[in-house]
């Protein structure tokens, strides 16, 4: 009843949470209900529905779904942080450290956060729409449904403000994820199957443990009030690996070999919003703490390797998925890199004015890019990995003419993922050149020659198979663009505008972002002051 | 026409990259003119392609990382446990950085 009363006044961001995860019940039960149907009437299941409701259904929620988080973000110009409490009195945006009423929730949006989840809301409509698009794997029920509970578990992440109410949506994405990898279990596979359970287990067990340790001794996960409390001691160290840990092992290794673009690209989503988690722990949650200083080396450490890994395994990889895969690596070491530096250079004012905040925003920067890039890639190398009348139509060579977009999207990617000036990478990663030239200029000089080995390595890749000497087969290779084309083209657009415009890419978007990450507990802060926030 | 674009963060002169791009072309062109002059019309001599077949185009760099990727990070990769493998040598890694004593700057 009290819910009941309370949902006229109910926030955005807790709409935003809302719609997906009630729409991913839809289809689901509507599947229950076929399954139920066919049980009674003891009948062979069979899940044939019009498709077109179900795909005018789901790109409805993914809409409707941009356009609220579009009104989150716009929304928080104005203050940077906004707070939404649920107490007995209704919802509101009030907190003042003497109220009579009793809160139930209070939920803490950044612009960090709101950014996000609008970035992931656009990208995953993208991915909606190619695979509303696939006739290889047409869209159903069951995939409908895991989708949109990744994109609530996702989403939930962003707008949370609470280590146990981040371990919720991390496992209700996991959830998703899990039935996106696994739809049907297949008997073959099955230990394979049983040890990514167990590790995914495992992870959520460890995030769950540091968020306790954090509760036992502070009595709360919020990470306002947290970051305002907190001192290191062993029990908040052993926090701090259980907390960062499954995280960084998500982010790294986020998906199995899946060869669906759009599953591919809600996967790297989650990568994403998994070391969302992982900048929320280290900087907004424990920020600068004396004991906490080798860290920085371990994430350089761990960049350096990730980057060495992916040029071996792009060197001389030809299935287009695992090329993607290793691309992709290497843009994930570039980001721990920039971590490591970013933490390195908050530790002392000196260090923050002449390179820290210019790795922090690289940082940012880099994961923004991660997604549209990764997205642009996934879609591409996807559709090399389709089935022709002959093997698979990377090989074939000279597909230039068969699929001319694909070829100028994995190029722009590549040159984004490069950073080659002027595309929008560039701006990204000049940052951190500078950055990391205060660490080592050894480190720059690594950075600079496997960032040109990396652009050599895939120009080679795409000229190969683009502009390859074309095979008798690949006369007959139908145009597999048709599929990917608007999502490719949306894809498209974002580059090429923060390409050309990268202050509003800067300003607008890594800017905000990083004032936000490292200031969230201003607002406890004013509170503890007195102070009645908005 | 304009030439200069102010971003704020990026200079896009166009007449700059213009003289790059074209510098950068006739140092490719004059390379490669040099080395076909030299080969006799090819871009690798002939003394390193004997015993090579007419398909084959790996080069040594691409030799020694399909080694290292097959023979010693492959047969890890298979293991199905490496997910868990992964986790707990990540978490050893950060146990020792955040409890081996004070250290870093």
């Amino acid at each position: 009843m009290f819910l009941f009363r309370s949902l006229p006044e109910i926030p955005l961001p807790v709409l935003c949470l809302l719609l997906p995860l009630g729409a991913a019940f839809v289809p689901f039960g509507f599947f229950l209900y076929k399954k139920i149907k066919c049980w009674h009437k003891a009948a062979d299941f069979v899940c044939d529905i019009n498709l077109r409701p179900l795909k005018i259904f789901f790109i409805l929620v993914l809409t409707v779904n941009i356009i609220l988080t579009w009104s989150v973000w716009t929304g928080m110009d104005k203050g940077g942080t906004e707070l939404f409490v649920l107490s007995s009195g209704g919802w509101s945006q009030t907190l003042t450290p003497g109220s009579p009423m009793l809160i139930k929730t209070v939920l803490q949006v950044d612009v960090f956060g709101a950014m996000s989840a609008f970035l992931m809301g656009c990208i995953a409509f993208i991915a909606g729409l190619a695979a509303m698009a696939d006739k290889n794997d047409p869209i159903n029920l069951s995939k409908v449904s895991f989708f949109l509970t990744t994109l609530a578990g996702i989403q939930g992440v962003f707008y949370s403000g609470g280590i146990f109410s981040l371990f919720f949506f991390i496992l209700i994405s996991q959830i998703g994820a899990s039935g996106l990898v696994h739809g049907i279990i297949n008997k073959e596979k099955l230990i394979e199957l049983l040890w990514y359970y167990i590790s995914r287990v495992t992870a959520m067990l460890m995030f769950l443990t540091g968020a306790a340790i954090l509760y036992y001794n502070y009595k709360t996960t919020n990470i306002a009030v947290l970051s305002t409390l907190i001192k290191l001691g062993t029990n908040e160290k052993l926090a701090y690996a259980f907390l960062v840990v499954p995280l960084l092992f998500l982010f790294i290794k986020s998906s199995s070999y899946v060869t669906d673009g759009s599953k591919r690209v809600f996967f790297a989503i989650r990568a994403q919003a998994a070391l969302f988690v992982v900048f929320r722990v280290i900087f907004s949650l424990y920020g600068p703490l004396p004991g906490l200083e080798k860290i920085s080396n371990l994430f350089i450490l761990l960049g350096l390797v990730l980057i060495s890994v992916s040029l071996i395994l792009t060197a001389n990889e030809k299935d287009p998925v695992k090329f993607a895969e290793a691309v992709e690596l290497f843009m994930k070491g570039f980001l721990l890199l920039s971590m490591g530096i970013s933490i390195r250079g908050t530790y002392t004012a000196q260090a923050a004015a002449e390179y820290g905040f210019g790795a922090i925003e690289s940082m940012v920067a880099m994961w923004i890019l991660f997604l549209p890039t990764s997205a642009a890639l996934s879609f591409v190398c996807c559709t090399l990995k389709q089935q022709t009348e002959e093997g698979e139509m990377w090989q074939h060579t000279g597909l230039v003419r068969k699929i001319p977009l694909s070829g100028a999207a994995f190029f722009f990617a590549v040159c984004v993922i490069a950073g080659v000036p002027p595309f929008v990478g560039f701006p990204a990663k000049q940052f951190l050149y500078r950055s990391s030239n205060y660490v080592t200029p050894l480190l720059t000089v690594f950075l600079l020659i496997s960032t040109m080995l990396i652009l050599l390595i895939s120009v080679r890749y795409i000229s190969k198979v683009m502009f390859g000497k074309p095979t008798e087969a690949a006369e007959k290779v139908r145009n597999g663009d048709i599929q990917v084309m608007i999502p490719l083209i949306l894809l498209f657009v974002f580059l090429f505008f923060s390409t050309i415009t990268p202050s509003l890419f800067i300003n607008s978007m890594v800017s905000p972002s990083v004032y936000s990450l490292l200031n969230k507990g201003q607002l406890v802060n004013a509170i503890h002051q007195g102070g009645v926030s908005e | 026409m304009i030439s200069i674009l102010e971003t704020g963060y990026f200079i896009w002169n166009f007449t700059a990259w213009i003289k790059i791009f074209l510098l950068s072309a006739v140092i490719f062109c004059l390379l490669i003119y040099v080395i076909k002059k030299k080969t006799g019309g090819s871009l690798i001599s002939s003394k390193k392609m004997r015993g090579c077949r007419e398909d084959r185009d790996e080069g040594t760099f691409e030799q020694r990382t399909a080694m290292l990727r097959d023979k010693i990070m492959g047969p890890w990769f298979d293991f199905p446990f490496l997910h868990v493998l992964s986790m707990v040598v990540l978490f050893i890694f950060f146990a020792v950085a955040l409890f081996s004593g004070n250290g870093g700057e």
